[in-house]
């Protein structure tokens, strides 16, 4: 029997889509992609100042899966560092522990309280907010020039499908760039 | 309904706290009455447990609401479960006064 799959919990989204280097003019397309577990991991040791112990039970992982996720992170900020490369935060397999929502008038992001459904922004009223990826992510297919969303086949390539808009190859959401 | 503003002072001039639990106050702001008053953080310079104390101390407080600039993984868990909703606001120059004003909207 396959083990069941658990499912990696990341607590809040981060900030940002990635980084840039100062200075660096090189082609711009290049860079290393971050998984937001990797981020999490980061963000738990080395700002929270967690222990593993404490951060794998966070990510609902055990300790060797974090400990191979943290390595990894720490070596691709490195090399990022080092050879002075983006970093792109993208999806990953998580989800995350509660429902959160961007405003883009006034920049907070947000949860949502037990079974409230927000339809402005807490801090500044607006209406011009957006839920940000939540548990389904893994089950879309997105269009990373438009953001037009299709649910995901099961079986299927996202390369396959073509985005309804403008025609562009579809990617699947866990492996498309932050859309935050 | 009452908000908690993590914050670097006891003045409205004060810059919103970027890091909830090492903030050395935190302005409450009820939105019923129109209402706010400043308290202090008691886990300002503690080394261990800050989130937990401050956590705590919003909980009793019967708010609803908080806002700062990043949160401890620890501090967002026990946030959710206390029902408390977590409010990531991005680095700013707006003070406490520029966010009440925003919340009055
Ligand atoms: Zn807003
Ligand atoms: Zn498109
Ligand atoms: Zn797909």
């Amino acid at each position: 029997m396959p083990r069941p799959k658990r499912n990696r919990t990341i607590l809040s989204p981060p900030i940002c889509k990635g980084f840039v280097p100062i200075g660096n003019t090189l082609k711009s397309d290049s860079g290393i992609d971050l998984s937001l577990e990797e981020f999490e991991s980061i963000r738990l040791c080395d700002y929270d100042h967690l222990n593993h112990a404490e951060a794998c039970q966070l990510m609902n992982v055990s300790r060797p899966t974090f400990a191979r996720i943290y390595e990894s992170a720490r070596q691709k900020v490195a090399t990022a560092f080092a050879e002075g490369l983006p970093i792109h935060f993208i999806g990953g397999k998580y989800s995350m522990s509660e429902n959160w929502w961007k405003c883009n008038q006034c920049g907070s992001m947000f949860s949502s309280l037990a079974g409230e459904y927000l339809t402005k922004c807490v801090v500044c009223s607006s209406t011009n907010i957006s839920s940000i990826h939540n548990n389904a992510a893994n089950d879309e297919c997105i269009c990373q020039s438009c953001g037009a969303k299709l649910k995901h086949r099961h079986g299927q390539q996202c390369r396959q499908l073509y985005c309804p808009d403008c025609k562009q190859p579809m990617f699947n959401r866990r492996n498309a760039r932050m859309a935050l | 309904m009452k908000t908690a503003i993590a914050s670097n002072g006891d003045k409205l001039q004060a810059e919103l706290g970027m890091k909830f639990g090492r903030c050395s106050h935190f302005c409450i702001f009820d939105s019923e009455s129109d209402q706010f008053y400043f308290a202090s953080n008691l886990g300002h310079n503690i080394n261990g447990g800050a989130g937990r104390l401050a956590v705590t101390f919003l909980a009793d407080n019967n708010i609803k609401q908080v806002i700062a600039g990043e949160f401890g993984g620890q501090v967002k868990q026990m946030l959710s479960n206390s029902g408390i909703r977590i409010i990531i606001y991005p680095p700013t120059s707006k003070c406490i006064d520029d966010i009440i004003k925003l919340l009055k909207q």
